[in-house]
């Protein structure tokens, strides 16, 4: 249990420097929302590592602490809309079971940004926005397939890691 | 199997429906605006409208926001742009020239849409809304 509990604040609090990074960093593309999600690759990790519901709690951890500490209601409500929708896909991939890191970080990026402007529609209701879905939803596709190639990385090194901490 | 292992068959599957989904998307929105007859171009700020100028006279003007921001609009060859805009992300520049039926050209930060209907018939220059 205690194990337990010092890998999740680990996961939480590299979830929130890599959250704070990309608050510090936007890409330089100019389309608000596209991000490279790097604290999803924690979600990823601790979802192949620690279980679903790790990783549920790391997210939800990760999304509560970024808008309290840098973030505006209202931002946190997109990202409550992204990482909920997110990691939901996410976990369904995983438990599908003929998916990789690749695959599931795919969707989960996809989801990611699908909520967000779900969010931006509703609150908007702008139906010009869906000039943003498609970049947004290439550019989801392109991040998470990154993410996805370096958690299948970290993902078999970080078991020995672990093993020894134990 | 000689792949690398990180890709399994359901990633495969997972991008290439992505992609289909994608062209899909594209395909009826093309489908979905055919040119348009007597083209002419609405522009609403914030939602209130703006002005609705034929795009077969070339034109270029600019339109406020009430924060002070700026669009330059140009309707050139049939077609209308957003030709420079002092918004952040400049996205509505970059949106390029439209000119299809139900097409539309958004500067979120500015709140404007340019959309491009039918004109109701040949006569009428431009109608300030």
């Amino acid at each position: 249990m205690a194990k337990r509990l010092a890998r999740f604040g680990l996961l939480v609090a590299l979830c929130f420097v890599f959250s704070y990074l990309e608050f510090l960093l936007p890409l330089p593309f100019g389309v608000p929302g596209m991000k490279l999600g790097l604290s999803n690759l924690v979600v990823l990790v601790a979802l192949y590592s620690g279980g679903p519901l790790t990783a549920g709690a790391v997210s939800l951890v990760r999304i509560l602490l970024n808008g309290f500490t840098f973030g505006t209601p209202l931002g946190m409500l997109y990202s409550i809309a992204g990482g909920v929708l997110s990691f939901l896909g996410m976990w369904l991939l995983y438990k599908i079971r003929h998916f990789s890191p690749v695959g599931v970080s795919i969707l989960g990026g996809i989801l990611h940004n699908i909520g967000q402007l779900s969010v931006a529609f509703a609150l908007l209701g702008v139906a010009g926005l869906i000039y943003y879905a498609p970049i947004l939803l290439i550019s989801g596709a392109v991040a998470g397939f990154l993410v996805g190639l370096v958690a299948s990385a970290v993902l078999p090194r970080l078991k020995g890691v672990w093993g020894r901490m134990g | 199997m000689n792949k690398p292992r990180f890709l399994k068959k359901g990633d495969v599957i997972l991008v290439v429906a992505v992609a289909v989904a994608l062209l899909l998307f594209w395909g009826v929105s093309r489908f979905l605006y055919p040119p348009a007859e007597n083209g002419v171009a609405e522009i609403t700020v914030n939602g209130k409208p703006h002005g609705t100028y034929r795009l077969d006279k070339e034109v270029s003007f600019t339109v406020q926001d009430e924060n002070g921001g700026y669009n330059r609009v140009e309707i050139k060859n049939g077609e209308v742009r957003i030709a420079d805009a002092d918004c952040p992300d400049r996205l509505c520049v970059r949106q390029g020239a439209i000119s299809h039926k139900g097409e539309t050209i958004v500067c979120l930060p500015h709140g404007l849409i340019i959309t491009v209907c039918d004109g109701a018939n040949g006569d009428v220059d431009f109608i300030t809304g």
